[in-house]
């Protein structure tokens, strides 16, 4: 593939993910305009679980700014995470699926079930003398789970393939040899300052929530907070032990790939959209602890699942690793 | 930052490891203020006693390129010249060349003032 064949696939994978979501609200805005004479002021647009209109009533050029808003936002949201989960020049393949077709297909589901859902509760309010007269028609969700399931479809099918045939996630980096007497210890730190500032936000947050709104509620903010600077940071070491990866600001708790489980490293380019956001990632095919995009360090174990963490200065990493790989052999 | 040692050399320890050190100043991998790895777990990694990497990094406090407080580590002095950890390296080695071929000290002395004035 040439340079320009992967930007013209990046940006056709953001639009195919985005375009659902501005078609999903596009019938619902046309009722709205059409049919002014028909719908009452303001209209309805919340019901509860048996269809009766229990709020967020809302004039109809609200309601208008409201959808396409709507669908804008998530055509930028799923549009821009499908554009950076393929910035890559040469994607690596860490997992057995291929996670970008899956994001694709996911998007046109939930496009789908929004668009079925958001026409339902419009036509709810068609010929009503007030909006808290409007009742949902039954048809709403069944149509909108009939559109995820076609749309999702759908989708996975026109989503471009990320070639799945390169088994290798690139050349092995050349083994730095090892003395039989000899020792290493290779360490480099690597944190993420948005993830410690979304962090210490949290912290806060969740405190300032506990004490003057709601214990349980205060605590799983501030939880979520000290999970997010656990992984905000990570030390990682190569010895002739393996590969420890020391997580947080306490280097607690550990990661291990023991030299003898390594089979080969490598350094590849990865981002938080291959495994799914930041942290911690389980994918199938792959675990990784992922803390920005960029290079990284790509492991393949005994059993074919590679492990991926996300460091500079994982050429000499790879090397060493490679190095112990071929003393145990 | 790689450390190497290597028990078959006929070079302590601690020095091997101060030299890995210096040359990771020297290079740039290791910079101003960057943490060195805690003595216990560089110990347990190079599987050498903590006294041998406590001793190298006082080696290294010494010679002006790291700090070394309690409860904070060793971390890389702040303004400490990568030009700084070149110019030991190279001194320890001239003084292992000089040693290898049985100059005294007072020829490898004479080495250098003779450097100097020449320079």
């Amino acid at each position: 593939m040439t340079s320009d064949d992967v930007s013209l696939t990046r940006d056709w994978r953001g639009s195919i993910a985005a375009g659902p979501h501005l078609l999903a609200v596009a019938p619902s805005i046309a009722v709205l305009l059409a049919a002014a004479d028909r719908l009452p002021d303001p209209i309805a647009l919340h019901f509860d679980l048996f269809g009766t209109a229990n709020g967020l009533f809302s004039s109809r050029w609200a309601a208008i700014a409201l959808l396409a808003g709507l669908g804008v936002g998530l055509a930028l949201l799923f549009g821009l995470y499908a554009r950076q989960g393929s910035r890559l020049g040469s994607p690596v393949v860490v997992s057995s699926w291929d996670l970008g077709r899956w994001f694709i297909g996911l998007s046109w589901a939930m496009a789908g079930l929004l668009g079925g859902v958001l026409f339902g509760v419009v036509a709810a309010n068609l010929d009503q003398p007030t909006a808290t007269a409007a009742a949902l028609p039954g048809w709403t969700f069944p149509l909108g789970l009939a559109l995820a399931v076609v749309a999702g479809a759908v989708g996975a099918l026109v989503a471009p393939r990320t070639p799945s045939t390169a088994s290798e996630p690139g050349p092995t980096t050349p083994a730095v040899p090892l003395g039989a007497t000899e020792q290493i210890s290779w360490s480099r730190s690597v944190g993420s300052h948005w993830l410690l500032v979304l962090s210490a936000a949290l912290l806060a947050t969740g405190v300032v929530l506990g004490v003057t709104a709601n214990a349980v509620a205060g605590a799983i903010v501030a939880l979520a907070g000290a999970l997010v600077l656990l992984l905000g940071s990570v030390a990682v070491t190569v010895d002739r032990r393996g590969l420890t990866l020391a997580l947080g600001p306490l280097g607690w708790p550990r990661v291990r790939v023991p030299a003898e489980d390594v089979v080969s490293a490598t350094v590849a380019d990865v981002s938080p959209g291959q495994f799914g956001g930041w942290g911690y990632r389980i994918v199938p095919g792959a675990r990784a602890v992922i803390i920005r995009s960029g290079p990284a360090l790509v492991v393949t174990r005994r059993s074919g699942q590679r492990f991926v963490v996300t460091v500079d200065g994982a050429t000499t990493a790879a090397g060493l690793l490679n190095g112990l790989a071929g003393t145990k052999r | 930052m790689l450390i190497r040692v290597d028990t078959a050399r006929n070079v302590p320890l601690a020095d091997q490891i101060a030299a890995c050190v210096r040359r990771g100043i020297a290079d740039g991998s290791a910079r101003d203020g960057d943490r060195l790895p805690g003595a216990r777990a560089l110990a347990e990694s190079l599987q050498v006693s903590i006294h041998t990497v406590l001793a190298g990094y006082q080696q290294l406090r010494d010679e002006g390129l790291i700090d070394l407080r309690r409860g904070r580590g060793a971390t890389v002095r702040d303004g400490a010249p990568a030009g700084r950890a070149t110019a030991i390296e190279l001194a320890r080695q001239l003084v292992t060349t000089a040693r290898r071929i049985d100059l005294t000290d007072e020829e490898i002395v004479g080495l250098v003032q003779t450097a100097l004035r020449e320079s």
